[in-house]
Parts: C-alpha cells; structure tokens; sequence
C-alpha cells in the first residue's frame, strides 16, 4: 500500500498547542487521509470531485477572446466538490470548506506529480475520505492560518 | 513523544497470501480519546494489482457500558469484507476501550479468500504486542 505519514508540531502563534499527526494511504479508488491533533480524530467526510473535466481547460459558453481580465469568470473551485459528512456533526459549516482546500490540494498538486504511480487521468478523480480533528476549527481564532498551516503539512508530507 | 505511533507489519502467510497491516495506536494507554487505526491490505500474490479500499468502519465503546457502537464510513455491498471490517473495529474497541477505525483493502479482482479469525487474531495480537506506555 501506499503510505504517507508526518508528525509536525503546531506553531504557537495558531492558538494551539500540541502537535498534528497525519497519515494518508492511496488505494485506486480512494484516498484515505487521517489528521490528528494530539492523537485525537473525530470526524470523517467523503470528498468527491464533481463536474466537468478537465479542471485547466474550463471554458464556459458564451464567452470570447474579446473579454478583458476584468471580465474573466471566476472561479468558483468549492463547487468542483460534494463533501458527505459521513461521521460528526453534519451542521458544521467549517469543516466542508477546509475538505473542500484538501482536495483541491491533492486535484492540484499532489495527484498530477504522479507521487503515487496509481496513474493519472480518470485516477485523479479519486475520493478523498478525511477523518479529522474538529477541534483544530471548533473556536474563532486564526481559522485561515491554522488551514493554511494543515494544507502546507499535507503538501510537505510528499515531498 | 508524540501521542502515536505508526507500524507497518507483514504478514506472510503460505496459506493465504500477502496480508499488509498499518496500525496507528496510541502511545499513552491512559488517553481513551486517541483512537486506533488499521488499515488493512490484502494481496493474494498478485503484486501488480492495484489495490482499492472495500470497506471502512468505526467503532466506538458506547458511554460507561460495556457495549461497543458503531458505523459503517465506506460500505459495501461485500458482506464477508463487510463483516471482517465491523467485527475486527468492534474488537479492537472492546479490548482497548477507544475508538478504533479499520480500513479493508485488496487487489482489484482477486480470486484468494482468507480466514477471517486468521486476520483478526494477527491484528490484535500485533496491536497487543506493541501496546504499552
């Protein structure tokens, strides 16, 4: 199986004390990720990527060469995924968005290195089941830099 | 020291093939919040299979009883994998009284079987031997 795992200590200034713990392993249907906080995990969702393929080449109807950048679509990248909350409290409103920046990190930049040998393509559109810490979100305080902070651990983790 | 601690353990069976452990436990026995974790990968000698996750349960001691709750998070509709996955989270959350999730994993159409007490005893006496504080 393959098998990714990273203990990192979490910096003082996230409120936070302790360390984050986390393991994924890649099957060719899904990818498991687990993410403790001090050993502790209590929720899982299923993250699938939905819509139309392929993700760097979106081109919508309607518009032309014409448009200036100001014009441009935005991106709406939340909506490329569905997250099921599959253990925990399904009205939390935070934790599907922070699924949502997890699987656009492996859409992104983990899966198209091939790190996995799993291969590409139809394979990059694989599930992601995160099970997590709510705790790392349940207060108010520095949510976007203790997000970033998980992403850039899960990055590192395969590198 | 952290609060984990993750092994990878093979099991080599003649019988059965090639059945691949990665356990999560915790490393202070008197944290019941820290739950364990087994993922199982079974490969009956067909190395070049990718392998793909069946079934993924949690297990969980429910309040001060004796008794043990749990849910399926990956169903299947492999009942003997299934049944493996629930019966093995279910044990393991007894005897280490903390949740437990387990993961069942295998090739993608393979044709072996394995025992189901077989993979069960290997697991808790693996997690039984490397459990202390």
């Amino acid at each position: 199986m393959f098998h990714r795992e990273s203990i990192v200590s979490i910096p003082p200034a996230l409120g936070l004390a302790g360390e984050v713990e986390i393991s994924a392993t890649h099957f060719s249907n899904e990818i498991l990720l687990q993410i403790r906080y001090n050993g502790e995990m209590d929720t899982t969702y299923e993250v699938a990527p939905e819509g139309l393929r392929p993700f760097d080449e979106r081109q919508l109807a309607g518009f032309s060469d014409t448009l200036d950048e100001n014009e441009a679509p935005a991106d709406d990248q939340m909506a490329n995924y569905k997250v099921v909350a599959k253990l925990g409290d399904s009205n939390d409103a935070k934790l599907p968005v922070v699924c949502t920046q997890i699987a656009d990190l492996y859409q992104q930049v983990i899966l198209p290195t091939g790190v996995d040998k799993i291969g590409v393509g139809e394979a990059e559109r694989r599930n992601l089941l995160i099970t997590m810490s709510s705790k790392l979100w349940s207060d108010d305080t520095r949510q976007f830099e203790r997000l970033v902070f998980i992403l850039n651990s899960v990055k590192q983790m395969y590198i | 020291m952290s609060f984990i601690k993750t092994l990878v353990h093979t099991v080599d069976s003649p019988l059965y093939g090639v059945v691949e452990l990665i356990v999560t436990i915790p490393s202070d026995v008197d944290n019941a919040k820290v739950p364990i974790s087994v993922i199982i990968g079974f490969q009956d000698d067909e190395r070049e299979a990718p392998m793909s996750l069946v079934s993924y349960h949690y297990a969980i001691p429910y309040r001060s009883t004796k008794q043990v709750v749990g849910t399926a998070l990956l169903d299947t509709s492999n009942d003997w994998v299934r049944d493996v996955t629930r019966q093995l989270a279910t044990l393991i959350s007894n005897k280490f009284n903390r949740p437990c999730y387990v993961g069942w994993s295998n090739s993608m159409g393979q044709q072996g079987s394995i025992d189901q007490l077989f993979i069960i005893k290997q697991c808790i006496q693996f997690i039984s031997d490397n459990y202390s504080t």
